[in-house]
């Protein structure tokens, strides 16, 4: 085989891979290419929270207490004596003063019955 | 009418209004601590307590012993935070409707008046005589009535007012009636102490 046959035939492989590998690249520049599925958007990761210091332990919940038999307490001592009115110190001191007032009419009516008494008179 | 006769009828009048006075006068005055009559007696729920009642509302308060037969007021809270009261010209006693109804597990408790100037004796006038072991009975308004026996009565200064021993829980169906005692202070209008009763179901109740 004259060499130069043979040069030919050895770079025909190497004629044949350049156009396999050119023609795809070929084609791609004149034909329009679907486009590619939009990326589906991943969300983005969520930021590692930048907690240097650990997160307080809860609080201590203290057990839950049974409601009091009495639902509200009171305030203080219960008023039920009467209150302001109980011993208005006007009102018995009035009475008292009345009282006396009409033992002295008691004492005067006798007093002008024994004077007008004509079976007292000249006694003495 | 002569003179003479005229001022001798004034003078019966006066009289006869003096001495109707004197013994107003001495009827109105307030029960002085000599008249208050506090026992001690065992304290706890009495012997035989059968079990408790579901709540009603009481209507009703009758303590033979003393002759108080009583309606029932529903008692609140004042804004300042005490025991609102019975008006003064009620003759009811009132129950305090933050606590338990009569028969039910706990203190409940009935507040009442010991007298007014306006009014003389009030309902729980003669709360200090009561004994221990006499009773006490609660109608309420499901038909059912409570019944307790006293366990004792005590005085305690205002100053000094037991809350946790009158309010406090308690293991059984306990009853507190409370009024006003001791010396009366003239400046603040109002008595020092305030009488109350321990009593406990003695039964849990019956229907009418």
């Amino acid at each position: 085989m004259h060499p130069r046959s043979t040069r030919l035939l050895a770079a025909l492989p190497v004629a044949v891979a350049a156009v396999l590998v050119l023609a795809p690249a070929a084609h791609a520049t004149t034909t329009p290419q679907p486009s590619p599925p939009p990326i589906e958007a991943s969300p983005a990761p969520t930021p590692i929270p930048a907690s240097a210091a650990p997160s307080p332990p809860p609080a201590q919940v203290a057990p839950a207490e049974r409601p009091g038999q009495v639902s509200q307490v009171p305030v203080g001592a219960p008023e039920t004596g009467g209150g302001a009115t109980a011993d208005d110190p006007g009102h018995s001191t009035g009475l008292l003063v009345l009282g006396g007032l009409g033992l002295a009419g008691a004492g005067t009516a006798l007093a002008l019955r024994r004077r007008t008494d004509p079976t007292r008179a000249g006694r003495g | 009418m002569t003179p003479r006769r005229l001022l001798a009828a004034l003078a019966v009048a006066l009289a006869v209004a003096g001495a109707v006075a004197v013994v107003g006068a001495f009827a109105a005055a307030p029960p002085g601590p000599h008249r208050t009559l506090l026992e001690a007696g065992p304290t706890g729920p009495a012997a035989g307590a059968s079990g408790p009642l579901g709540r009603s509302v009481p209507v009703r308060l009758d303590i033979p012993a003393i002759d108080v037969h009583s309606g029932l007021l529903a008692l609140g809270l004042d804004p300042d935070g005490t025991t609102e009261e019975p008006p003064l010209d009620s003759p009811d006693a009132g129950w305090y409707s933050h606590s338990p109804t009569p028969g039910e597990i706990g203190p409940a408790v009935l507040l009442g008046h010991v007298d007014s100037a306006r009014t003389g004796p009030g309902v729980f006038h003669d709360l200090p005589a009561l004994r221990p072991g006499d009773e006490v009975r609660v109608l309420r308004v499901d038909g059912s009535t409570a019944v307790f026996a006293v366990d004792r009565v005590a005085r305690h200064p205002k100053s000094g007012f037991p809350t946790a021993e009158v309010y406090g829980d308690i293991p059984h169906a306990g009853l507190r009636l409370i009024t006003c005692g001791g010396e009366f202070d003239r400046g603040t209008g109002h008595y020092r102490d305030n009488v109350v009763v321990y009593a406990s179901a003695v039964t849990g109740g019956s229907q009418a």
